[in-house]
């Protein structure tokens, strides 16, 4: 079985004809993770491997599992907003306007126009910064090791502009029930405009580093193909669904805000492969931009920013300093919290990564009796373990990098 | 203490399964869609199409239907559940294709039994609808899963068992997936606290009405 050599003045080596290992040892298990950088977070994969091709792959997850459930479960309603910046935090005011659209949804407020207008912006300001730490850090896993710093000097503007707007950066808590308690500061829509203004160079600037590059081009094209039945029947949302094919975007099918009065396209893939996940991305980019301009142009340049004041939106700060009723109303409000009539809601919104959803069971207390989070990588990433089937071991980090997951939002 | 019944509100239209983001809903693209025609102005309260088609083919599956906000909600006999969701999927003008969300929900504070409920959202891809299901088990009862019907609701259906302890029959994997395998409880569950010990749960259990806590 073994033969053995005695390379001058050396010891014995072993030397194993590879064609009689028997079937039993052929095949080996590895862990791919939960400490590595490439599953963009605490995720393992357990995977059988045959040579160096996957047999089968088995996700484990839950190492970041907080709870948000139970906490929403324990939480009045206004508490319940900085909770989701923490779930999918690459795109906080994504999630920040799911749960309050949620939430006047289910109490019935009406929020103004201009309101509707700035958290569209807000939306598809955190949509790039999504796509762009997802472009980032997709090529970095597939060895384009520069594009990361391109795409994070971009993300730092957006991050600039939630800081000037409301303080922070990545856990932004950037609304509340019913709109915004303050105002647009002095030069932020300018600075946007700059932002804006400077994004299709940039992103050609991409575009010339990835389209024509041959390794890029390898490792990307054919690989990881979903069909759109397969997509349908996996409950695969957002850039995911549409690289196959499917043209659902809720922004689209159930329009909120102010969607339905933008001029804007579904941008949608042919073959379902990673190629056309990074085209689908990239698109989506550009419709974001073009929709920010809209909005920046349609806006009502002054006018309520909050809705009027009812048992369930937030009595003013301001007054609550000089006068003693005032004072008061904001205080109960707060310590006590709204009560939103008995009922149930899901609302879906489109987040970066898909559908993100809430279901809210209220029976009429300040704390919802049930509150479901619909996670839009913990749907995606399902489809993970048939991707994986028969593929090489070298694409799987690019099989996690397409699907494009947070696992914030995967473990919650 | 009877299952809540959301009351309707007077600004919507009974009988659509669509699902206005508003009281007022916005013209979406809905052309096309047999599911949830709406009724003319002022029509009588006419039963929503969606029923009569899953009443007709199962006449005794239904078991209630609500209305709130304009969201079309079915409850569902927890036997029926596998035929219905199959029904749905398939039946050409229904198309329900996509299993949008699915979890449990701890019903044992409002209404005695059955202690719990398992929550579907559909929504067709084709018609551009959207529907929920309900079906009810209890504590120590079984419910069919869908993952046969829709391979996406595979990994929802675990964590509801990891969450709740609902056990669906004939899932495929049916483990723990995001709480360790060897945890020593379904965590919503509603008799087990946020932080603390399960006697102070108990006791704050037998509480009716969910406290304003000053104190936390």
């Amino acid at each position: 079985m073994a033969n053995s050599i005695l390379p001058a003045g050396g010891t014995a080596i072993e030397v194993i004809d590879e064609r009689q290992i028997d079937e039993a040892h052929r095949s080996i298990t590895l862990n791919l993770g939960p400490q590595h950088p490439s599953t963009h977070g605490v995720f393992r994969v357990v995977i059988d491997l045959e040579g160096e091709v996957i047999t089968a792959a088995r996700p484990v997850m839950g190492y970041l599992h907080r709870g948000v459930e139970k906490l929403f479960e324990n939480h009045r309603y206004p508490q319940l907003v900085p909770w989701t910046d923490r779930t999918d935090y690459l795109a906080a005011p994504s999630n920040n306007l799911g749960i309050c659209l949620a939430i006047e949804k289910l109490c019935g407020v009406e929020v103004p126009e201009r309101a509707e207008y700035f958290r569209v912006i807000l939306a598809e300001l955190s949509r790039i910064a999504s796509h762009l730490v997802w472009l980032g850090t997709h090529c970095l896993d597939l060895g384009a090791l520069s594009m990361v710093l391109y795409a994070f000097r971009e993300r730092e503007m957006i991050l600039d502009l939630f800081e000037q707007f409301i303080g922070a950066r990545l856990t932004t808590n950037i609304m509340e029930i019913g709109g915004f308690t303050r105002d647009i500061p002095e030069g932020w829509v300018e600075k946007c405009r700059d932002f804006i203004a400077i994004l299709p160079d940039r992103m050609r600037e991409y575009e010339d580093m990835l389209s024509a590059n041959p390794i890029w081009l390898n490792r990307t094209k054919g690989i990881g193909v979903i069909s759109p039945e397969d997509a349908v029947a996996y409950s695969l949302t957002g850039p995911l669904l549409r690289a196959s094919g499917v043209a659902y975007d809720i922004r689209k099918a159930r329009p909120y805000l102010v969607y339905d009065r933008l001029d804007w396209e579904v941008p949608i893939g042919e073959n379902g492969d990673t190629y056309d996940r990074y085209l689908v991305r990239m698109e989506e980019m550009r419709q974001s931009r073009a929709m920010i301009e809209q909005c920046l142009d349609q806006m009502p340049a002054s006018g309520p920013f909050l809705a009027r004041e009812s048992n369930y939106v937030m009595p003013p700060h301001l007054p609550s300093q000089y006068n003693a009723e005032d004072m008061q109303r904001h205080f109960v409000w707060t310590i006590k919290g709204p009560r939103p009539p008995k009922g149930e809601v899901y609302v879906s919104t489109e987040q970066p990564k898909g559908e993100l959803g809430f279901y809210i069971i209220s029976d009429g207390s300040p704390i919802p009796y049930r509150l479901h989070y619909r996670a839009p990588s913990f749907w995606n990433l399902q489809i993970l373990p048939k991707l994986a089937q028969g593929a090489m071991l070298a694409d799987m980090v690019a099989l996690i990098g397409t699907i494009d997951i947070v696992l914030g939002d995967v473990d919650r | 203490m009877p299952e809540q019944q959301p009351r309707d509100t007077p600004g919507h239209t009974p009988g659509t399964a669509s699902e206005g983001q508003r009281e007022t809903p916005r013209p979406t693209q809905s052309e096309g869609n047999t599911a949830g025609t709406l009724p003319p102005q002022g029509a009588p309260r006419a039963e929503p199409a969606v029923v009569a088609r899953i009443r007709g083919a199962f006449p005794d599956a239904i078991e209630g239907v609500t209305n709130f906000r304009g969201q079309l909600t079915i409850r569902i006999r927890n036997e029926a559940i596998r035929p219905v969701c199959l029904f749905l999927r398939d039946e050409p003008d229904l198309r329900f294709d996509m299993i949008a969300d699915l979890c449990g929900v701890d019903m044992i504070k409002l209404r005695e039994i059955p202690r719990f409920d398992v929550v579907y959202q559909l929504y067709s891809v084709p018609h551009n609808q959207t529907l929920r299901l309900k079906a009810a088990l209890d504590e120590w009862g079984t419910i069919d899963s869908v993952t046969p019907v829709w391979p996406g609701a595979n990994w929802p259906e675990r964590e509801t068992y990891d969450m709740f302890g609902i056990v669906f029959d004939g899932h495929p994997d049916l483990r723990r997936i995001l709480l360790p395998d060897d945890w020593h409880e379904f965590p919503l569950r509603k008799e087990v606290p946020q932080e603390g010990d399960r006697h102070e749960a108990d006791r704050w259990l037998q509480k009716q009405d969910v406290p304003v806590r000053l104190t936390e």
